[in-house]
């Protein structure tokens, strides 16, 4: 589990070498493409702990329907709320 | 975008299920943490370069809590409509809505304050949340709104989520994301006590 600290110290470390402007130019051109890699393996492995997780796979039953429809509830819940906010107060 | 994340998503679950060896899956936290930690430099470099962003950024000023605010409402909200559907009581279905994506913990909770079958429950809804924002984000980056992009990732915008956001939304709403993120994941722990201890 990723703690807060690794995510500030990223986010930080990263933040100052960029605004620094010391990278190099093939870096900065493929920055883009680099995250698009690290997405990948990222959303790979993410997938892996899922296939491998007994507990979600052997209850993907009568549980797993009603965690499918609170999970969507909530998502369109939270960009419908989001989207009358949005037009209200970030025009 | 839609397609490269599904595609890697259930290529991993496939993979994870048929073929994968002991030595790996020992792995897997560490390999996860270390392909977040890379990403979050690189969304830091991104960040940095892009001096605009925080200029931005600071002209919202407080405003900018009403992101949280109303992904919070409408998860619960969300929620407890399908709990009506599910014919479960408002304290349960609120609860489990209210994890906000963060499986681990609200499962954690619930299991400990109430029973193990709402544990699982909130263990399960949350990880399809998490599931689910992988695949809306892109999609609703394209076709609805920046700022409503943000909320299907819940409390995950600080970390697994905040990567795609930054990717198919951009720099500033990548710094909106993680603030919602960590306004979110704060309110987990007080919220979801809150809402499983109502008597309806």
């Amino acid at each position: 589990m990723i703690t807060l600290w690794t995510i500030l110290f990223a986010l930080i470390a990263g933040g100052i070498l960029g605004y620094s402007g010391t990278l190099k130019d093939f870096f900065e051109k493929h920055l883009d493409n680099i995250i698009t890699l690290g997405l990948v393996i990222l959303l790979f492995s993410m997938g892996i702990k899922i296939g491998i997780n007994e507990e979600i796979l052997s209850s993907l039953t009568n549980l797993s329907v009603k965690a499918a429809v609170i999970s969507i509830c909530a998502i369109t819940g939270s960009v419908l709320i989001m989207r009358i906010l949005t037009a209200k107060f970030f025009q | 975008m839609t397609w490269l994340v599904l595609g890697s998503v259930i290529g991993g679950i496939i993979f994870g299920y048929s073929i994968i060896p002991d030595e790996i899956i020992k792995q897997m936290d560490t390999i996860i943490t270390c392909a977040l930690a890379f990403l979050l430099f690189l969304i830091g470099i991104d960040l940095g370069r892009n001096k605009s962003v925080i200029i931005k950024i600071k002209s919202l000023g407080v405003k900018i809590l009403f992101i949280p605010i109303s992904i919070a409402l409408g998860s619960i909200l969300g929620a407890s409509f399908a709990g009506i559907i599910l014919g479960m009581p408002f304290n349960e279905s609120s609860a489990v809505g209210a994890g906000f994506g963060w499986y681990s913990l609200s499962s954690v909770i619930l299991t400990q304050m109430y029973n193990a079958e709402i544990g699982t429950l909130a263990f399960l809804t949350n990880v399809f949340r998490e599931l689910f924002a992988f695949m809306a984000i892109p999609l609703i980056a394209k076709h609805i709104g920046k700022c409503e992009a943000i909320a299907p990732g819940g409390a995950t915008t600080m970390d697994t989520t905040l990567p795609l956001i930054a990717k198919t939304v951009g720099g500033e709403a990548a710094v909106m994301a993680f603030i919602n993120g960590a306004v979110l994941s704060m309110l987990v722990p007080v919220l979801v006590p809150l809402l499983i201890k109502l008597p309806f």
